[in-house]
C-alpha cells in the first residue's frame, strides 16, 4: 500500500533520515520505536507530506506523493494523523470539530455528518462531550476526540505521532485502548511510540529506528525478545552506555572519573558499585594496562548498564601488542581490581586496530 | 449601560459648566486708556505670525506678550482677563461687534495695514492685470468705498453676494479663502460672505468667470498659492515685504487701521432709543402696559403674570426691558446686582392709600393727608422712606405698639405682596405702607385689624364698607379716583426701563448655556455646517476603514501566496510601507500627498484624505492580521492539512476565525483612531467636524460650546462604533453560539 | 584531596579528605617527604577519606617504612570498603590501623 523508496530527509544541522527504504502493507500496525531524534516522527511525517522528503520516492497506492504534481490534498484525506498534542480545533465545538471535515472536504449533509458523527463519538465513549469545547475536555478525551475526527475521514491508513506522550499516565489507558480496538478492526495503522508494552501488544511489524533510518525490524517477538543488532538490543534491554577513547598517557584522569561517576549516578548505579568501577579502571587500567603502552596507543573504555539485568560490564578494548594484564606483576593493583569485580576475563581480539580485550563484570 | 451615562452625564455637566465660567470683571482703568504707549506694562495678546504681532513687540518691548492662535483665542482670553488688551484689525472688530461681544477699540491706532490679493509668483500674469484694473475702476466710480462702508460698519450688512449664479463662460478661477476670517470671508447660512467675497464675485461677474472656493486654514492658503493649486487667495492677506519674496500681490483693495482692543463695559443696548425695536415685557392692564405703547410704539410687547416675572424674564433676556417704578426697583435691586435702569423723563408715578368713597373714607383721607404733611415736615416720611425703599434690605421689623386697647378699629385691606410697600417680614406684616399705618393708628387712636386682600377685593371691600382702607402700594390714576378716594399722594416715583447688564452680574448658568446653544446651532443655521462637517467625516472615516481592510487584507493573502516570490515581495513592501507610516505623522503624509503627489490632479481633498488614510489603516490591518494569525497555533494548520485541507480552506475555515478573537479588539481601537486623526483634514482644506467647529467658533467669538459640541459628536461618533463593533465581536466568538443554531437544519 | 595536617610535639597527624589515587598520591608523599622530620608518632585520619588505590598504598608502605625507624605509624577511622582492600592487599598486616 505504502511504498517509500531511499527516502533522505535533511535539516540544516541533522539529518534524521539517511536512507531509508520499506514497504507497508493493508492491515499492517507498525510500531515505530527507537531513541529521541532518530527520525521516527519525521518518517511517518514524511509519508503524509506534512515533511518534504529531500530526496527519494514515497507511494501512496498509485499515487507517488513526492511528485510535484500530486494532489496531496486528496491524498491526504485517505490518510489520518494523530498528533502528539491533540491539535482540536478550538473554535469549534467536539461534535463540530468531526463534522468538519466531511463536511467541508467530502460534501457529506450535515445530517450524515451529524449521524456519522454521534456514533463515532459513542465508539470513542465521549457521545456526552458532544457540545463543549475542546478546552473543557481532559487529555485523554481530547485525543479521543482527535482519533474519532481522523475516523470521520474514513482513512485507509492512520499515521499516531507519539499519541499518548502527552498524557497523565492516568488517561494513557483509555486512549491505548481506543487504539486497540482500531487494531481489532483491521486498520492499517503507523503509531510512533515510547511505550514499549503497548507497541508489542497491538503490532504486528515493529520498526526499530536509529543510525538514520529504520535499523532493524520484525515481529514484535523477533524485536523484543530477540533483537539481533546491538543498538536494538541495547536499547530494548534499556542499556546504558558510557564510552570513552584513551589515546595518551596524559589524558585527563580526573575528569575520566568525574564523567564515570556521572554516568553512575544518572543511570542510578549504586555508590558502592561507583566505587568499584572507578577501582577497576584505576587499577586494570591506568596503572597495568597504560603502564605497559608506548607513548601512544588507543585505549577504549566502554561500560555497559543493563537495568534490566542489573548488571555493569565494563569493557577495555586496546591496541600494540598482546597481554594479558591478568598476568602482570602489579599484584597490588591485581588484588584490587579482582576484588572490585566479579569476572575480569581477558581475550585476543581482531576489531579495527584492537588486539586485546578485557570484561570486566563489576560488582 | 447606565453606568455609561452616568458617566456621560457628568462629563456634559463638568464640560458646560466651563462655558458658563465667563467672568467679566472690568477694572475702570482699563477702559479709558488711549494710548499705545498706556499698556507698556501690561499682558498684551496678538495672533501669532501677524503683522500686528511683530509690531508690538516692537512698540512694547517691556510688555508680556502672548501669542494666540487665531482672533478668537484673543476674545476668549480678554474675557477672562488673562490679557489687558489684544491687537488685530479694525475690520476684524467690527465682526466682533456685530456679534454683541463687548469689545472697543483705543484710540491711537498701531499702524495702518494694506491688503492685497495673493499670486504665485510670477503666474497668472494676465489674471492680475485683470484683477488691477477692476480695482482701480471701483476706486475711480466710487463703488469700492461703498462696498467698504457696507462691511467696515459696526452692524452686519443684510445682503450678500451670490456667487452661485455667475456665468462662467471665460472659465472658472480657484480662490483659496480661509473662512475664518470676518469680515472678510466667513459663512454665512451656509454660505461664503464678506467683503473679499462680495469683491471676487462683482470682479468675476464683470470678467465673465466663474469662482470655484476651497477654504482652509489661513496658512493652507499660503502654501496652496506657491505650490499653483489655486489662482488667488483672499481673505484679507496683509501686504508686507516677507510675502512680497514669494508672492505676487494685487494692489490693494483696502486699508485697514491695526488696533489695540479692550472691553466695553456695559451691554450693548445703552439709551432709550435702543427699545424702539426691542421685546418690552408689560402686566397686562397696568399702567405701564399703556406707556409701553405710548413711548414704543414698534417694540415688541409681551404679557406677564407680576413684576417677578417680568425682573426673571429680563435677567433671561426673554425681554430687552420693562417699566417701573423706582422703589420696585431699589428692592429688587438688593439681591440682583446685575440690574440696571435707563430714566424714562417725564414719566412718573404716584403712590398712595384709598379709602371709600364715603363720609367715612373721607374723614380718613383728611386725617392720612394731615398725617403725611406732618411727616413731611418732620423728614419723617423721607426716614421711613429710605428705610424700606432704599437699596439695603431691612432686617428688623416695625415695633409694634400694643394698639388694641384702643376703641375705633381701623379695618385695612392689605396685599403681602406688594414689596416694599407691604409684605411679609418674619411672617409679619412689613413694609412702608404697614408702618406709617401703624404710627397713623397710634396718633389717632385706632385700633388696625389687617386682612389680606388684593386691590380688586380690596376696592369692592371698601365699598361694602368691609375695610377702611386698601395698602397695596397703588398707582393713583384718573380711573381709580372714580372708584376711591385717594390720599395725596406720599411719593411720587420716576419711571425707569429696568435693563440687565451681564458684566456686574453673576451669569445665569442656564441661561448662558441657552444662548450660547442658541448662537452656535440656531443662528443662521448653523447646525448646517456641523452636518455637513460631520457627513465628511463620516464619509472619510468610512471610506478609509473600508478601503484600508480591503488592501490590508489582499495585500496579506498575497504574503501567503504559496508562490515563494510573491510571498517575499509581498513581505518586504509590507515591511517598507509600514516602516514609512508608522515613522511619520499623518498630518505630513496628507499634506504631502496633497501638496506635492497630487498637487496638478484636480482632485478634491477629501479624496487625498481618504488615500492618506487608507494608507495607514492598511498598514495596520496587514500588521494585525500577522501578529493574530501568527498567534494560532500552528498544530491545528497541521491537523488541518493531515485531514485534507488546502491551505486557503485551512485559513479560512480554520486559522482565520480564531484569529478574528484577538483581531477585533485591536481594529475597534483603529478605527476609532482613524476616527480622531481625520480631525486633522482642515489643514488640506476640507471642511470636516472639526473645521466646521473651528469655523463657528471664530464667526461667533464662542469660547467653548462650538468646540463641546463638536467633541461630543465625536464621542457620539465613536460610540456607536464601538458598539457595533461590540457586536461584532459577540457574533463572532464562536463560543457564543448557541447549540440550536449550530446545528440547524439536523435532527438530533 | 585536601590535606590536613596537625603537630603536637613530636607527633603528627594527617587527616585525608576525598580520594587518594594515581592523580593525588603523589601530593601526598611530597607533602610527607618534607613533614616527616623528627617525628616519633604518624597519625593517618580516614575519616574523611572516599577512594583509596593502590596509588595511595604504595606511599602508605613508604610511609610506614620511614616510620618503623622514627617511631610509629597509626590509621585510623577507616571506612568499609578501604578496610576491604587493607585486607584484599595485605596491607591490614603491614599497618597499624585502629
Amino acid at each position: 500500500m505504502i511504498k517509500i523508496n531511499h527516502l533522505r530527509k535533511e535539516y540544516p544541522n541533522a539529518t534524521p533520515l539517511k536512507d531509508v527504504s520499506v514497504e507497508i502493507n493493508r492491515g499492517d500496525i507498525i510500531s515505530i520505536i527507537g531513541p529521541s531524534g532518530t527520525g521516527k516522527s519525521t518518517l511517518i511525517r514524511c509519508i503524509n507530506r506534512l515533511e518534504t522528503p529531500t530526496s527519494g520516492e514515497i507511494w501512496v497506492g498509485d499515487n507517488c506523493i513526492t511528485d510535484k504534481k500530486c494532489d496531496i490534498n486528496k491524498i491526504r484525506q485517505k490518510m489520518g494523523m494523530v498528533f502528539q498534542s491533540f491539535n482540536l480545533f478550538n473554535h469549534l465545538n467536539i461534535i463540530e470539530n468531526i463534522m468538519a471535515a466531511p463536511m467541508d472536504l467530502l460534501g457529506k449533509s450535515k445530517q450524515q455528518a451529524y449521524d456519522d458523527g454521534m456514533q463515532l463519538l459513542r465508539t470513542v465513549g465521549l457521545a456526552d462531550k458532544a457540545f463543549n469545547y475542546p478546552d473543557e475536555l481532559s487529555g485523554g478525551q481530547k485525543q479521543r476526540v482527535a482519533i474519532a475526527r481522523t475516523l470521520a475521514m474514513d482513512p485507509e491508513i492512520i499515521l499516531f505521532d507519539e499519541p499518548t506522550s502527552a498524557l497523565d499516565p492516568t488517561m494513557v489507558g483509555e486512549v491505548q485502548t481506543v487504539i486497540k480496538d482500531l487494531g481489532k478492526k483491521g486498520l492499517t495503522m503507523m503509531i510512533v511510540t515510547h511505550e514499549m508494552r503497548f507497541a508489542r501488544e497491538i503490532a504486528n511489524r515493529v520498526f526499530y529506528m536509529d543510525d538514520g533510518g529504520i535499523y532493524e525490524e520484525g515481529t514484535p517477538e523477533q524485536i523484543f525478545d530477540n533483537p539481533q543488532r546491538e543498538k536494538t538490543a541495547r536499547f530494548i534491554k534499556r542499556v546504558k552506555v558510557f564510552e570513552k577513547d584513551i589515546t595518551s598517557k596524559n589524558f585527563d584522569f580526573i575528569g575520566f572519573n568525574t564523567s564515570l561517576e556521572e554516568f553512575g549516578r544518572r543511570s542510578g548505579i549504586s555508590q558502592k558499585s561507583i566505587y568499584h568501577m572507578q577501582s577497576v579502571f584505576e587499577e586494570l587500567c591506568v596503572q597495568i594496562i597504560i603502564a605497559e603502552m608506548s607513548n601512544e596507543f588507543k585505549l577504549n573504555i566502554t561500560v555497559e548498564y543493563s537495568q534490566e539485568e542489573e548488571s555493569i560490564l565494563m569493557q577495555a578494548k586496546y591496541n600494540g601488542k598482546t597481554f594479558n594484564p591478568i598476568n602482570s606483576d602489579n599484584i597490588l593493583s591485581l588484588k584490587i581490581a579482582q576484588n572490585a569485580a566479579e569476572s575480569i576475563e581477558y581475550s585476543e581480539i581482531s576489531e579495527d586496530e584492537y588486539t586485546n580485550l578485557i570484561i570486566a563484570k563489576i560488582k | 449601560m447606565k453606568r455609561f451615562f452616568v458617566v456621560l452625564l457628568s462629563a456634559v455637566i463638568l464640560l458646560l459648566s466651563l462655558t458658563g465660567c465667563n467672568t467679566t470683571e472690568v477694572k475702570d482703568s482699563d477702559t479709558n486708556k488711549t494710548r499705545i504707549s498706556d499698556f507698556s506694562q501690561s499682558k498684551v495678546g496678538s495672533v501669532a505670525g501677524s503683522i500686528q504681532s511683530n509690531l508690538l513687540k516692537e512698540l512694547l518691548p517691556d510688555a508680556e506678550h502672548v501669542e494666540y492662535s487665531n482672533p478668537s483665542d484673543s476674545v476668549m482670553a480678554l474675557m477672562s482677563d488673562k490679557i489687558e488688551t489684544f491687537s488685530t484689525e479694525n475690520s476684524v472688530l467690527c465682526a466682533m461687534q456685530w456679534e454683541g461681544i463687548a469689545v472697543k477699540r483705543v484710540e491711537e491706532p498701531i499702524a495702518v495695514s494694506n491688503y492685497g490679493f495673493m499670486f504665485n509668483k510670477g503666474e497668472k500674469l494676465d489674471l492680475q492685470k485683470q484683477l488691477n484694473e477692476f480695482i482701480k475702476n471701483q476706486k475711480t466710480n466710487g463703488k469700492l468705498k461703498q462696498l467698504q462702508e457696507k462691511w467696515f460698519s459696526s452692524s452686519e450688512p443684510s445682503e450678500f453676494a451670490d456667487y452661485e449664479k455667475l456665468s462662467g463662460k471665460n472659465g472658472t478661477i480657484r480662490v483659496a479663502i480661509c473662512s475664518e476670517q470676518k469680515p472678510f470671508v466667513y459663512i454665512k447660512n451656509a454660505k461664503y460672505a464678506g467683503y473679499d467675497i462680495e469683491f471676487l464675485t462683482k470682479f468675476a461677474g464683470e470678467y465673465g468667470y466663474n469662482i470655484e472656493f476651497f477654504d482652509s486654514s489661513f496658512t493652507g492658503i499660503l502654501s496652496g498659492i506657491k505650490s499653483g493649486i489655486y489662482d488667488i487667495g483672499a481673505s484679507g492677506a496683509t501686504i508686507n515685504e516677507e510675502r512680497k519674496n514669494s508672492l505676487d500681490f494685487s494692489d490693494v483693495y483696502y486699508s485697514d487701521e491695526m488696533v489695540l482692543v479692550v472691553k466695553s463695559s456695559g451691554s450693548a443696548v445703552r439709551t432709550l432709543d435702543d427699545f424702539k425695536n426691542a421685546t418690552l415685557g408689560v402686566i397686562v392692564g397696568s399702567i405701564y402696559d399703556g406707556y409701553s405703547k405710548e413711548l414704543f410704539p414698534d417694540a415688541n410687547i409681551d404679557a406677564y403674570q407680576s413684576f417677578p416675572d417680568l425682573f426673571q424674564c429680563v435677567k433671561q433676556g426673554k425681554v430687552d426691558g420693562f417699566l417701573l417704578d423706582m422703589p420696585n426697583y431699589n428692592a429688587a435691586k438688593r439681591t440682583d446686582k446685575g440690574l440696571s435702569y435707563i430714566k424714562v423723563p417725564d414719566y412718573n408715578v404716584e403712590i398712595g392709600y384709598a379709602f371709600g368713597k364715603n363720609e367715612k373714607g373721607s374723614e380718613l383721607q383728611t386725617q392720612m393727608n394731615a398725617y403725611l404733611d406732618e411727616l413731611r415736615a418732620e423728614g419723617t416720611l423721607d426716614k421711613i422712606w429710605d428705610k424700606w425703599c432704599g437699596t439695603v434690605e431691612p432686617t428688623e421689623n416695625i415695633k409694634i405698639q400694643d394698639l388694641s386697647a384702643n376703641e375705633k378699629e381701623l379695618k385695612i385691606a392689605l396685599d403681602s405682596s406688594r414689596k416694599p410697600f407691604v409684605y411679609m417680614l418674619n411672617n409679619e406684616h412689613a413694609g412702608f405702607e404697614v408702618e406709617i399705618l401703624y404710627m397713623f393708628c397710634e396718633k389717632y387712636g385706632y385700633k388696625p385689624k389687617f386682612e389680606d386682600a388684593q386691590w380688586t377685593a380690596g376696592v369692592a371691600g371698601l365699598t361694602e364698607g368691609k375695610y377702611d382702607v386698601v395698602s397695596c402700594g397703588i398707582y393713583i390714576t384718573d380711573e381709580r379716583k372714580e372708584s376711591v378716594n385717594f390720599c395725596e399722594p406720599y411719593m411720587v416715583s420716576d419711571i425707569i426701563m429696568v435693563i440687565y447688564e451681564n458684566d456686574n452680574a453673576e451669569t445665569d448658568f442656564l441661561a448662558s448655556i441657552k444662548e450660547s446653544f442658541e448662537k452656535t446651532f440656531i443662528r443662521e443655521s448653523r447646525w448646517k455646517l456641523i452636518v455637513k462637517g460631520l457627513a465628511v467625516t463620516v464619509l472619510i472615516s468610512f471610506c478609509s476603514v473600508v478601503g484600508g481592510t480591503v488592501f490590508g487584507f489582499v495585500f496579506y493573502m498575497i504574503s501567503r501566496s504559496k508562490y515563494k516570490l510573491l510571498s517575499l515581495i509581498a513581505k518586504k513592501l509590507a515591511k517598507v510601507h509600514s516602516i514609512i507610516i508608522s515613522g511619520t505623522p499623518i498630518l505630513v503624509i496628507l499634506m504631502i500627498l496633497y501638496y506635492l503627489v497630487f498637487a496638478k490632479a484636480d482632485i478634491s481633498g477629501i479624496i487625498v484624505a481618504i488615500i492618506g488614510f487608507i494608507m495607514t489603516f492598511s498598514s495596520f490591518v496587514y500588521g494585525q492580521l500577522d501578529i493574530t494569525v501568527e498567534n494560532v497555533d500552528k498544530g491545528q494548520t497541521e491537523a488541518a492539512y493531515a485531514l485534507g485541507y488546502s491551505r486557503n480552506k485551512t485559513f479560512f475555515k480554520i486559522i482565520l476565525p480564531q484569529a478574528m478573537k484577538m483581531f477585533i479588539p485591536a481594529y475597534t481601537g483603529e478605527i476609532i483612531g482613524l476616527i480622531k486623526a481625520t480631525s486633522i483634514v482642515g489643514y488640506i482644506a476640507v471642511n470636516d467636524l472639526t473645521r466646521m467647529g473651528d469655523i463657528i467658533r471664530s464667526n461667533t467669538y464662542e469660547a467653548f460650546f462650538p468646540l463641546i459640541a463638536v467633541a461630543l459628536i465625536y464621542f457620539a461618533l465613536i460610540w456607536i462604533v464601538t458598539m457595533l463593533m461590540g457586536i461584532a465581536k459577540k457574533k463572532t466568538d464562536p463560543k457564543r453560539r448557541k447549540n440550536k443554531s449550530i446545528l440547524k437544519g439536523v435532527v438530533r | 584531596m585536601n590535606i590536613n595536617k596537625a603537630i603536637n610535639e613530636r607527633e603528627l597527624i594527617i587527616a585525608l579528605e576525598g580520594r587518594l589515587d594515581t592523580a593525588t598520591a603523589p601530593e601526598l608523599e611530597a607533602k610527607l617527604n618534607q613533614s616527616l622530620n623528627g617525628i616519633e608518632k604518624l597519625v593517618f585520619d580516614f575519616a574523611a577519606l572516599d577512594y583509596l588505590s593502590s596509588a595511595g598504598l604504595r606511599v602508605l608502605l613508604s610511609a610506614q617504612k620511614t616510620m618503623n625507624k622514627q617511631g610509629k605509624m597509626i590509621v585510623r577511622n577507616v571506612n568499609e570498603t578501604i578496610s576491604e582492600i587493607f585486607e584484599v592487599t595485605g596491607f591490614s598486616n603491614i599497618l597499624t590501623i585502629e
